[in-house]
């Protein structure tokens, strides 16, 4: 027998991909990922032999977990109502983040706001002490022009091409705009409907 | 690789005999899944559209499991398997060869899933022990489905929709008897570093793992040596497996002072519907007992 008792963790820089966002926002990668108790951070996606583990850790790790989670049930019901679903109709539809009852103790206290924008929606969590990690999950259809229709993937996905963004900011109290990551966010995850998710796990 | 090639030529007589349909499309998708919990998931969410294929005979434990002809002839009818991919079904693709089924489409669920590392390297296989990580994975599951069989795309939603609600409700009921508890004083290890998923649904931290070989009682000198690390760690309450021998238990409670909590890893026995459930459910009502044991042992 063996007892382990912490994992090693290292910081593997980001892709080049994401490097694209900024420099400022490379910068902010690396602090915020010290701050978070970062784990490993591996660009290559799922096709690698060694897949990559969360950044994240403790309360953080929990809700990027929920919101990750909640992503199908906001597009349902985005696809039922016709309309973005407000945080309250979230947290009657009792899907964390929104619902606290499904947080433990450290990861609530965050402010959830939803920003809706025609084709697109933001669902952010904020720190109004500055101190805890705000979360960002921005939603968005997006046009199915260029794809192959007669594909078995696409065939089976009635409506608009749906992709999912989650991005971290440290002490974040504001909602971005358009460019986060020219705001100090870190983007932790990339999900095509199509495609499946790029960027860490 | 040697024996998979001889159970590939046993194979081929079974299959033969066996699936003379094999490959076909039919309604209702058959579904291969390598693990209990993708049992579970697959007959719920799937439902009527769905057959349900263990990869491993019921009983059987994916971690000591060796294929036979049989198993390999079943494959040969599966529409697309549901895997772990991250080693805890490696039988898997050695198996989908010598089945001269390497084509058969893979469904990952844990592609998306954040991940945590493992005790020792790599990512920790053991996302489905959590709530939170099987609600993610079941949607997946109901995509995935919903492109092998666009007619029943809204099915899969729906009963993915109603199952993961459920599972939610488990989660529910277990913070709530946590609320109130003062945990500062907890100090959590487990035998096995797969629950580390279930517990960060909780919020709960886990200070140590004592991670013997899986399935096997440790030695007397292990035991010592277990004993020794619970003790420096100041571990109040440990969670070990259902399997572990009652002797063993009682030696480290006698030895250690700290409580001892069994909980299900969900490897081998019986294949269910509800499985994943009780199952669930029997780890949370465990993991809350032992937490609040600690917490008011302070």
């Amino acid at each position: 027998m063996r007892i382990v008792e912490e994992a090693v963790r290292t910081v593997r820089p980001p892709s080049a991909a994401r490097e694209a966002a900024g420099a400022g926002a490379a910068v902010a990668a690396v602090l915020i990922a010290g701050a978070l108790r970062v784990l490993t951070l591996d660009r290559s996606g799922a096709s690698s032999a060694a897949p990559a583990t969360s950044v994240l850790a403790g309360a953080d790790q929990t809700l990027y977990q929920a919101l990750l989670v909640s992503v199908d049930a906001i597009f349902g019901l985005r696809r039922r109502t016709g309309a973005w679903p407000e945080v309250a109709a979230l947290a009657r539809e009792e899907l964390p983040p929104f619902a606290p009852a499904l947080l433990p103790r450290e990861a609530r206290g965050l402010d959830w706001k939803r920003r809706a924008d025609g084709a697109s929606a933001d669902y952010a969590g904020l720190d109004s002490t500055g101190r805890r990690t705000a979360f960002l999950l921005r939603l968005s259809e997006k046009s199915t022009a260029g794809l192959d229709q007669s594909s078995p993937a696409r065939a089976a996905r009635a409506g608009p091409r749906l992709a999912a963004e989650v991005w971290i900011l440290k002490g974040g109290r504001a909602l971005p705009g358009a460019f986060p990551a020219a705001e100090g966010w870190y983007q932790l995850v990339a999900l095509d409907g199509e495609t499946g998710p790029s960027g860490p796990r | 690789m040697t024996k998979m090639r001889w159970l590939a030529s046993l194979f081929a007589a079974a299959a033969l005999a066996s699936f003379s349909a094999a490959g076909s499309q039919a309604h209702p998708l058959r579904i291969g899944v390598t693990l209990n919990p993708y049992y579970s998931w697959v007959a719920n969410v799937g439902g009527s559209a769905v057959t349900v294929v263990p990869v491993v005979p019921s009983g059987a434990d994916p971690h000591s499991y060796q294929p036979r002809p049989e198993d390999l002839a079943a494959l040969t009818s599966l529409d697309a398997v549901v895997m772990n991919g991250l080693g805890h079904d490696a039988f898997l693709e050695p198996m989908l060869e010598a089945a001269g089924k390497s084509d058969l489409r893979r469904l990952d669920l844990n592609r998306g899933v954040p991940l945590l590392p493992g005790a020792s390297s790599g990512a920790n296989s053991h996302s489905f022990l959590s709530v939170l990580a099987a609600s993610q994975q079941v949607q997946t599951l109901a995509k995935e489905l919903a492109s092998l069989d666009p007619q029943d795309a809204r099915l899969f939603e729906e009963n993915a929709r109603a199952y993961t609600k459920r599972l939610r409700h488990l989660l529910a009921e277990a913070l709530a008897r946590l609320e109130g508890l003062d945990l500062s004083a907890v100090r959590i290890a487990t035998v096995h570093d797969g629950y580390a998923y279930l517990f960060s649904d909780l919020g709960l931290t886990v200070r140590a793992v004592v991670q013997p070989r899986h399935g096997l009682e440790p030695s007397a000198r292990q035991l010592a040596d277990t004993i020794e690390r619970i003790r420096a760690a100041r571990v109040n309450v440990l969670f070990t497996e259902m399997a572990l021998d009652h002797r063993t238990v009682e030696a480290i409670e006698r030895e250690t002072g700290c409580r001892l909590f069994r909980l299900t890893h969900m490897a081998g026995g019986d294949d269910t519907a509800d499985r994943f459930e009780r199952d669930t459910k029997a780890n949370l009502e465990a993991i809350v007992a032992g937490v609040t044991a600690a917490a008011g042992r302070r």
